[in-house]
């Protein structure tokens, strides 16, 4: 009897923990093939679709009728999630080049954001003059860089 | 900059509209960082209160806080939570019509409200398309001396210092870079950076003799255009209406200089950034909500 019972109690944990493994396995696979829906419905969740406080114009989509100007970062991934995040709330989003961005490029949009994903500074800057005056968000290290071409008070230092 | 912004003064309307950003705060370690570099005798917390703009821990860039917001044309909008700067050193500020996102992180990686104040941030700016800047960075800013002073008796190579602290001053305090820090904080209003003297910090003597006590008053402007009338010290006024603005050129008489500022005088202010000058805000020129914050006088409280 002891002979043959002391198998089966050294396969039983073996079994279970292989059973484990496989029923976990599946779970991550339904997990890396739902991430990007169960995150996109993270952002839906928190991203209210609607303005709550309604003082800018929409459109009857409930975007706002801004037209958005992004310049692109070396990383096209992280324009990408400029863009889908932005046209998921502006009527328009186009892209344009980083390093050739002139403000005539700018004309036909009402907010410029400048991004270029760099984490230090030495980075190239568009070659915008002193009277460039369009509205503009710059972000991170290259927007400072921006300002300072600018002599703005964000310059970097 | 780290991730985070700070938490206090969330009144402006960037926070509020067309979404309304909920920060979820918590509360962090005060950075070795802000003690060593602040210039105030009042000593900060242990703890401060931020909240988090992004996921990753890494922020991006800070602009200093010194002078930011001493023309009505730029404000501070989140001050960054930082280990390199001050604290008050800015992660989000405006000027004219540019706006500063100092963090790093693309929009998935953001928080809720970082996204959210992100979207206000776009909507915001763009009431100031096409509006130019009223004064452009040309000078540091006088709480600088302060924050530079202790640093005569750490750099050996004189030269880093021979556009701030004059000769003459870094000989009389070499070892005693307090002193240095002390001399400008005891005149902290009266002083400025003249070209004519190399670019450095000076105490305004000329100012000094006339009682007069700070250089980025109004009624300071408003008391030397009066002295113009008086014999025997319309010279010294006339020399520091031509430091102090820049309309020297255009005005021959005491008259003309009264008519100037009996106009403007409610649309006049001081800036150190902008290079030590009086400017008038033109009539329409769309400022902020905060043209006037606390920012810096808490600095130097």
């Amino acid at each position: 009897m002891l002979t043959t019972r002391k198998p089966l109690a050294f396969i039983a944990p073996i079994v279970l923990l292989l059973a484990l493994m496989l029923v976990n396995c599946i779970g991550c696979k339904e997990k890396g093939q739902n991430q990007d829906t169960q995150e996109q419905a993270a952002v839906e969740r928190t991203e209210p679709a609607v303005p709550e406080v309604q003082d800018e114009p929409i459109d009857p989509n409930g975007k706002i009728k801004l037209r958005i100007l992004c310049t692109t970062s070396p990383n096209e991934g992280r324009t990408a999630d400029f863009t889908s995040f932005l046209s998921r709330h502006f009527i328009k989003v186009e892209t344009t080049d980083y390093e050739s961005f002139r403000e005539d490029l700018a004309k036909d949009f009402d907010v410029v954001i400048i991004d270029y994903g760099a984490t230090r500074p030495g980075t190239p800057v568009p070659q915008l003059s002193l009277s460039y005056c369009r509205a503009t968000i710059t972000f991170g290290v290259a927007g400072s860089m921006v300002c300072r071409r600018l002599d703005l008070k964000p310059g970097y230092l | 900059m780290a991730n985070a912004a700070h938490g206090e003064s969330l009144e402006h309307e960037v926070y509020h509209t067309p979404f309304k950003v909920e920060p979820e705060f918590e509360y962090r370690k005060t950075p070795a960082n802000y003690h060593d570099r602040h210039i105030g005798t009042d000593k900060l917390p242990d703890k401060m209160k931020v909240w988090k703009v992004q996921t990753s821990e890494r922020g991006n860039v800070v602009s200093r806080s010194y002078g930011f917001e001493d023309s009505p044309d730029a404000e501070a909008i989140a001050l960054g939570f930082n280990h390199g700067k001050e604290y008050g050193a800015v992660g989000i500020g405006r000027h004219a019509n540019v706006l500063q996102w100092g963090y790093f992180d693309p929009p998935s990686q953001m928080t809720d409200a970082g996204r959210r104040l992100f979207l206000n941030c776009i909507c915001y700016i763009h009431r100031f398309d096409g509006v130019r800047p009223l004064v452009h960075t040309n000078a540091s800013h006088r709480l600088n001396a302060i924050r530079l002073a202790p640093l005569i008796d750490r750099i050996d190579d004189k030269s880093f210092f021979s556009s701030t602290f004059a000769p003459e001053l870094m000989e009389k305090y070499k070892g005693n870079a307090k002193g240095l820090a002390d001399y400008y904080r005891q005149d902290i209003e009266l002083v400025y950076r003249d070209s004519r003297g190399g670019g450095t910090f000076q105490i305004d003597t000329d100012l000094k003799e006339l009682s007069l006590e700070s250089n980025r008053t109004v009624e300071t402007l408003g008391r030397l255009i009066e002295l113009l009338g008086d014999p025997q010290q319309a010279e010294k006024a006339g020399r520091l209406l031509e430091r102090y603005t820049s309309q020297s050129n255009d005005f021959s008489s005491a008259e003309q200089w009264r008519q100037w500022l009996s106009e403007n005088k409610d649309r006049i202010f001081f800036s150190d950034v902008g290079g030590y000058k009086f400017f008038v805000i033109p009539e329409g020129y769309p400022v902020g909500q905060k043209n006037q914050t606390e920012i810096g006088r808490a600095l130097f409280r």
